[in-house]
């Protein structure tokens, strides 16, 4: 759980910075293997 | 995990970001991320692969991406050999190319058709399935997928 907070964490300081290079304004990623609860 | 690192892009509206189900096959089953970018902002997918890596999703776990469908909005050149979507407010672009299904080759037809009557100018918004975002974890997401970037059209309209 540390991990993964640690792992969030990091992810958000690597991109609070806006691109200015932009491509899409909207997106669908479709993902295999959603974990079900 | 991808869901999270998706709305914590700085240009994604986290607020539009979405896990959509649609089956249940059994407890590890497949779903939608679905995201849109915040007003005036555009969303780059440079960005969304590092924040996906960033969440060292691993091997092990059945789990992968399917596929990126995105919608873009800009301007085509390049005629109807190579068209290109040239995004607006950006310097980046998209290689544009037709499908193998008949609604996938009806959308890039109909594109082209459009923009050879109305000509180039005019601000389009196309949307499609990027090339090479596909795989399982990890090694979808060890290195960037290619560039230049290509879209297979899956629709395609005349912005209002």
């Amino acid at each position: 759980m540390h991990t993964r907070t640690l792992t969030f964490a990091l992810g958000l300081s690597l991109l609070a910075v806006s691109s200015a290079n932009g491509q899409v304004i909207s997106g669908a990623m479709k993902v295999t293997g959603v974990e079900m609860h | 995990m991808a869901r999270e690192a998706t709305a914590r892009l700085y240009d994604v509206d986290e607020n539009k970001v979405a896990l959509l189900r649609p089956k249940r096959l059994d407890r590890y089953t497949h779903g939608t991320i679905k995201f849109q970018a915040k007003r005036g902002k555009l969303i780059d997918l440079d960005k969304l692969h590092e924040s996906v890596w960033a969440t060292r999703l691993s091997k092990g776990t059945r789990s992968g991406l399917v596929s990126l469908e995105v919608t873009a909005v800009g301007s085509i050149s390049g005629g109807s050999k190579q068209p290109r979507l040239d995004i607006a407010r950006s310097n980046a672009f998209f290689l544009l190319q037709k499908g193998k299904s008949k609604q996938e080759r009806a959308a890039f037809e109909r594109m082209i058709e459009t923009v050879r009557r109305d000509g180039q100018s005019q601000t389009v918004s196309v949307t499609g399935t990027v090339d090479g975002w596909g795989g399982v974890w990890p090694s979808v997401l060890k290195k960037l997928p290619r560039k230049p970037r290509r879209i297979i059209v899956t629709g395609f309209q005349v912005a209002p």
